[in-house]
């Protein structure tokens, strides 16, 4: 076996500097365990921050640091959306804590016929992403991942060179605890080099069989089990706000990152989707859900992102929301519509984005087409209007209708002449809303057509206009 | 001269219309009411981009004026859309029109939705037609959607129920229906491409009535051959 480490020693402030490009001020993530610095950018570097640093001392040092407190879900979502975009490159990718990708370059040497093209095509890829990393290789996921901590930076064409490298690694760079590694210091052992030349058997009377075993993996001996990564079917990433954001349409920015890694997602896979499902975390309430719809399942980054922000406008938050996640499993096969090159005037693309666009913000129920009710009692058929997408062809004559609806009929107040009717309706006797009234149409002083009835108690009401 | 026109024309608050939709001849294409009178005023009828304003009350049958306009921007095959604005459009009627198909039904709660929806329809170029109530519109509002129109080759039908007030919109027609004893007549406050006139006598029939009836009654029961009842 032949691995491929890779170390993302600073996940969560490579977003922040995604999300927050202007951001140029020192920068630093705080363990918020041990209050120390754990990630810090360049320019908090040169103002003279180190990790593990507390807090006081950061501000003492520069009181304009931008501080952003650790959070492992959000290193964990955006692993995971590092290991999807490798898994379009690579078979078997391991998931390694919450900051580090392994890879088995021992299939791909032959696929991609040398490993000098697959790590050139791998670094592309993660510089493309934004974020800093650095890879070491071995034997064992061990090996590999201590190189990569150490900074080697370099792929050994065969795994066993990678043991001279090892030799001089600190043994802050192992996965061994604190404690052991200052026990081993207390004895003058400070590289790997010196632990590996101990005999094993030494080794296990002073200390427990779990450092024995990873032992045995950095000796290249034994590699502990790993379960490899799969993506997942449907896509769902988390997203951390570096800070609490008050109000919805200042979302975009946040939603945007996690919509252009969906879209990425969708076309990759020749996939499109019609329906995406946002949860907002929000500090002070309950989670706030909603659903965005496009008119057409379809995959466009820029027709989302109008959407979202339509919806964003009408949204109202109850407290500000510190996280969200996108989910997206609503997935169908992308299906692109074959267009006339002549048939300019008319686009089924252009009709499904004004969809798109007045389900947004006037809301899922506010657009439907037409459908003609099968209920003669017309009070009934105002909330009857069918939903989008069910219209049948019309089928008989319902009698003289008026275009005009009222919800409520009122009663007859106005002088009228009938000029047409009666039309009875009796019906509704097999539920408990039977109506009994003749139809007619009235005409008053000023030419309005009313739709007015009589019902069996002889009162008059009017019940629609003639449009 | 030409210069001082020019600085003028390029005043942001000066609206120039732009010629748009034309016919083979070079004449600007307008769809017919079928009615004589009123086809005669308007130079032809509606023009077949743009917006017309529409003043009637409730139930004076604003929607039969226009149905021969509406039938024919039908036939482009595009979307209809309508906005009733909190108003209730019967649903057994539209779906026994012929544009049935064609049409979505915009429920909105605000006019400034409505009109935010219709300047969407028009601009999507996926709709031939918009029609919308509003009880008012301000005329910045409408001549902002007459531009619109008339570049996206889209008819836009605003319709003030009740709303008689005074002044003319900025749009290619503004009409005003109205019924005097038995007769109908549209008033024409504006119309691009003619002058406005006053007292357009239109036919306008009731959709429906018993006069086949009463006329059968009054034929059948003169006549002793064919009366079976006396009828006084």
């Amino acid at each position: 076996m032949h691995w491929l480490y890779l170390h993302f020693p600073r996940l969560q402030l490579d977003l922040f500097e995604q999300l927050h490009p202007e951001q140029t001020g020192p920068t630093v993530v705080i363990d918020g365990t041990n209050n120390t610095v754990c990630q810090l950018s360049a320019a908090a570097i040169s103002a003279g921050i180190k990790p593990g640093m507390g807090l006081a001392e950061v501000t003492a040092i520069h009181a304009q640091t931008w501080i952003i407190e650790y959070s492992a879900n959000s290193e964990s979502s955006q692993l995971e959306h590092l290991a999807t975009t490798l898994y379009a490159i690579a078979s078997d990718i391991v998931c390694v804590a919450s900051n580090g990708i392994a890879i088995n370059l021992s299939p791909l040497v032959r696929y991609y016929q040398g490993l000098d093209n697959f790590m050139a095509l791998c670094e592309r890829t993660l510089t493309a992403l934004r974020v800093h990393f650095q890879f070491g290789s071995g034997v064992t996921i061990e090996i590999a991942r201590v190189l990569a901590r150490s900074c080697v930076n370099r792929v050994e064409a065969e795994p066993d060179l990678a043991n001279n490298h090892l030799k001089n690694c600190s043994l802050q760079a192992t996965e061994l605890p604190i404690k052991e590694i200052e026990q081993l210091n207390r004895i003058g052992i400070r590289t790997l080099g010196q632990l590996i030349a101990l005999p094993l058997e030494e080794i296990g009377k002073r200390f427990n069989n779990q450092i024995i075993t990873y032992l045995l993996a950095i000796k290249g001996v034994k590699q502990p089990p790993y379960s490899l990564f799969h993506p997942r079917k449907l896509f769902s990433q988390y997203l951390e706000l570096p800070y609490a954001v008050e109000s919805a349409p200042r979302l975009s920015r946040y939603i945007s990152v996690v919509l252009t890694n969906n879209c990425a997602y969708l076309q990759k896979r020749n996939l499109a989707t019609d329906t995406l499902q946002f949860e907002l975390q929000q500090r002070e309430h309950e989670n706030l859900e909603f659903v965005v719809n496009a008119g057409a399942a379809h995959h466009h980054l820029s027709e989302w992102q109008m959407l979202i922000d339509l919806k964003l406008e009408q949204l109202k938050l109850d407290s500000p929301v510190t996280s969200l996640t996108l989910t997206c499993d609503q997935l169908v096969e992308f299906d692109p519509e074959n267009l006339s090159l002549l048939q300019s005037t008319y686009s089924r693309h252009a009709e499904n984005m004004l969809l798109g666009k007045l389900l947004a913000r006037l809301g899922s129920d506010s657009v439907k087409t037409v459908e003609q009710v099968n209920e003669h009692r017309q009070d009934y058929a105002v909330q009857q209007t069918c939903a989008l997408h069910n219209a049948p062809v019309n089928s008989e004559a319902n009698g003289q209708q008026p275009a005009w609806l009222m919800v409520q009929p009122q009663p007859l107040t106005e002088q009228t002449q009938i000029l047409y009717g009666p039309e009875r309706v009796q019906t509704g006797w097999w539920d408990d809303h039977p109506v009994k009234r003749d139809y007619f149409l009235a005409v008053t002083g000023k030419g309005q057509r009313l739709w007015v009835y009589r019902d069996d108690q002889q009162h008059w009401y009017v019940h629609g206009y003639f449009g | 001269m030409s210069a001082s026109i020019s600085s003028l024309v390029k005043h942001p608050l000066v609206f120039r219309g732009r010629d748009h939709r034309h016919s083979a001849d070079g004449n600007e294409v307008r769809l017919p009411f079928g009615q004589a009178n009123l086809d005669k005023a308007c130079a032809g009828g509606v023009p077949a981009a743009g917006a017309i304003s529409i003043r009637a009350l409730a139930g004076q049958g604003e929607l039969q004026l226009l149905n021969n306009v509406l039938l024919q921007k039908a036939g482009t095959q595009k979307r209809i859309l309508w906005l009733p604005n909190r108003l209730h459009l019967n649903p057994n009627w539209l779906s026994q029109t012929p544009y049935q198909q064609q049409s979505w039904v915009v429920n909105t709660t605000n006019e400034a939705d409505a009109l935010w929806a219709c300047e969407q329809a028009i601009r999507s170029q996926a709709c031939c037609c918009v029609v919308m109530y509003l009880a008012q519109i301000e005329p910045k509002a409408a001549r902002r959607l007459q531009v619109l129109a008339r570049q996206y080759d889209c008819l836009v039908v605003l319709v003030h129920p009740g709303n008689m007030g005074p002044g003319a919109l900025p749009v290619n027609i503004d009409m005003a229906l109205s019924f005097d004893a038995r007769q109908w007549f549209v008033h024409l406050h504006r119309v691009s491409g003619a002058w406005p006139q006053q007292h357009i006598a239109i036919e306008h029939p009731l959709p429906a009535s018993n006069s086949a009836i009463v006329n059968a009654f009054r034929h059948y029961s003169n006549n002793p051959a064919t009366a079976i009842h006396e009828v006084s």
